[in-house]
């Protein structure tokens, strides 16, 4: 047991009755599988936005209002909309959206995944997601940082049977504990769609940030 | 007295809403809606009847205002004047009707799935448009918009060649603080269902063909009240025909906080009597659990659904209402034979794929596997070695997975908690409507994929 899984073993995951490999709904077969060795996924109906004309920077040291003040912030500057199958999502040279997949995934504890982008797209300067990493355990709808990186404005087609990113899974070693993250196992339905950034949640964030604040208002005191 | 001046007042006044109207309107034609095509020609419609006005009011001109000097002639100018302005001010109650059905302020999924099955139910669907969108302070309802605007508004301000182009304009409305609660919606397809009698004529069909016969019907019951009551049991058995008991759990969350089960309202027959009624229809459809008893999720409804059963029967109903005059049981009574032909009709008038039916992947599969370890069970794969065919959940299916879920798991009735913050089901509860939200989606999807064939 070890390296990337092949199409054959996705295959077995996913039938198996112990602690399956879930995807929802089941756009996948055999063959195309074993041909492939990786999972496609397509892109969902939710996007978010980032509201650059009402904030001048994202910054969280200068609120000075804790966790709650910081998490306002962030909603000021995120929009969630729904782009359906009949819109096209118009992502502009140099803009950041983030998406979620339109399947909805249940890792089982001992297989993690990676998400990467496809060469077709990659060429067209699309990054779909630079977080790409999924532990084990992990519950819902990936999020996707799309990125145009070219140089012409791309239509993205949410809901559509087109795949705009790839999922690769590797075997996890003995003796690794499950993951135990706010989208594992414990909780019982993930992410339905993409979800904002909690930097500010982080207990070594919010330390640094005071302490940062306090030496400010006190330089001589610590 | 200058007269002229007082109407040149009302009609300047008139002119100002009308470009107003106007702007909104020209705003509107930029937005996205969850039903393009109804909100897209009521736009029309409404920029047209505005435009007439607008040449209407075109016509007091100043020379106008300064002929009319007595009495009479402003009453008569008056009049018309007042006309316009009172269709301008229903024009804003339509467009209010639009702004709220845009993407942004009502929930996608719910909407293609009524879509597609009112697409496969309602004849002429082309002829056929519904909007659905949200009320600020009305409940789940339905509303003809296509007669109040052809009987109210003035016709020479009217494209008839235009409403001549569809036979029905329908709105179904959902209260907008359930906006996100696609458990309560399955009272949407009880709305739908008033317009398929409608479409059928089954109310008509059953009068003629039932109620005419029965000679004994007291003067005091008047005939309209029986032909409203006749359309609501008609809706609750259309809705439980496609969804079965999932109808009555989202007619017991939504409607119980209207009004007290036993009242009857002039249109609505009490709720208890309702849930008598649906009750039959579970049995003659075959829809209630008892074949599946040996799973846990099937037994526990099944209590609940006999304990129903037993307090709505009409001996008991009859002692219970026995308040209303007339007794709303005798009307039920009447109205029997109606009822056993209208399950007959309606239940083979809608296609049987639409028809819920209880099956053991519904405990086995989409209860247990998916719902309980929150996966949204949104399509079923057949199981062959291929694994090819991937079927989407009927809308039925889902429902009843999720309001057993709901109904057996997490509001099982045992003591009260202390409080309702820490109780843990709040936050699953929400979580739920969740799972339903996006299920529902990939099953719009899954539909058209199966359209497109890809």
């Amino acid at each position: 047991m070890g390296g990337a899984l092949s199409g054959g073993e996705i295959w077995e995951v996913l039938r198996r009755p112990e602690d399956p490999l879930e995807i929802m709904p089941p756009l996948y077969n055999k063959r195309g599988l074993l041909n492939a060795n990786v999972l496609d996924l397509r892109l969902g109906q939710q996007f978010i936005f980032m509201r650059k004309a009402e904030l001048s920077a994202l910054t969280f040291g200068k609120t000075s209002l804790g966790k709650k003040g910081s998490n306002i912030v962030l909603r000021r500057f995120y929009e969630t909309i729904c782009i359906g199958y009949n819109n096209d999502l118009v992502l502009h040279p140099g803009e950041l959206v983030l998406g979620a997949t339109y399947e909805y995934l249940k890792l089982p504890n001992d297989l993690m995944a990676y998400i990467i982008g496809r060469s077709s797209w990659g060429r067209l300067g699309l990054v779909i997601a630079t977080a790409i990493v999924i532990h084990p355990g992990f519950k819902g709808c990936p999020t996707l940082e799309l990125i145009n990186d070219g140089n012409i404005p791309l239509h993205l087609f949410p809901e559509a049977p087109i795949p705009i990113a790839q999922i690769t899974f590797h075997w996890v070693g003995p003796g690794q504990k499950p993951y135990r993250g706010r989208y594992s196992e414990n909780q019982w339905v993930g992410p339905t769609g993409p979800g904002y950034s909690r930097i500010h949640i982080g207990e070594v964030f919010s330390k640094w940030i005071k302490f940062r604040e306090r030496r400010a208002s006190h330089p001589h005191a610590i | 007295m200058p007269w002229g001046s007082v109407l040149q007042a009302l009609v300047n006044q008139a002119v100002k809403r009308s470009d107003y109207l106007q702007d909104r309107l020209e705003e509107l034609q930029s937005k996205r809606f969850n039903n393009a095509e109804p909100s897209h020609f009521l736009i029309k419609i409404l920029d047209n009847i505005n435009n007439n006005i607008r040449r209407r009011l075109a016509e007091f001109t100043q020379e106008k205002f300064q002929t009319i000097l007595d009495f009479p002639t402003y009453l008569d100018n008056l009049d018309l004047a007042k006309v316009y302005a009172n269709t301008i001010h229903d024009i804003y109650e339509y467009i209010f009707l639009i702004e709220t059905s845009t993407v942004e302020s009502s929930p996608p999924a719910i909407i293609p799935a009524i879509e597609r099955i009112a697409r496969k139910l309602i004849p002429v669907p082309d002829k056929f448009h519904i909007l659905i969108c949200p009320s600020l302070r009305g409940w789940y309802a339905y509303k003809d918009l296509l007669t109040p605007m052809s009987s109210n508004f003035p016709s020479d301000i009217l494209n008839e060649d235009k409403l001549k182009e569809i036979k029905y304009l329908f709105v179904l409305n959902y209260p907008f603080f359930l906006k996100h609660d696609m458990l309560c919606h399955a009272s949407l397809l009880h709305e739908l269902g008033h317009l398929f009698i409608i479409a059928n004529d089954l109310a008509g069909q059953a009068w003629e063909k039932k109620i005419k016969e029965i000679k004994e019907i007291p003067r005091e019951i008047s005939a309209q009240k029986i032909l409203y009551f006749l359309t609501e049991y008609l809706a609750d058995i259309f809705a439980v025909c496609l969804i079965g008991p999932a109808f009555l759990f989202a007619l017991l969350e939504a409607a119980s906080p209207l009004a007290s089960p036993d009242q009857q309202t002039g249109e609505h027959p009490p709720l208890l009597l309702r849930i008598r009624n649906i009750l039959d229809t579970l049995d003659v459809y075959n829809q209630r659990f008892t074949r599946f008893v040996n799973f846990d999720f099937a037994k526990k409804a099944e209590k609940f659904l006999d304990s129903l059963n037993q307090f709505t029967s009409l001996d008991n109903l009859r002692d219970v209402l026995d308040e209303e005059t007339p007794n709303p049981v005798e009307i039920y009574r009447y109205l029997e034979p109606a009822l056993v032909w209208a399950k007959k009709e309606i239940g083979e008038k809608i296609p049987h794929s639409l028809h819920f039916s209880p099956t053991e992947e519904l405990f086995e599969t989409y209860i247990k596997k998916f719902v309980k370890q929150g996966i949204p069970p949104s399509a079923s794969r057949d199981r062959d070695e291929k694994g090819k065919k991937v079927t989407p959940l009927s809308l039925g299916e889902l429902l009843n997975a999720v309001w057993l879920y709901q109904v057996v798991e997490l509001q099982n009735p045992g003591p009260l908690k202390p409080s309702v913050e820490k109780s843990p089901h709040t936050g699953k509860l929400r979580d739920l409507r969740r799972l339903t939200q996006l299920a529902i989606q990939q099953i719009e999807v899954l539909h058209l994929y199966e359209n497109a064939k890809v």
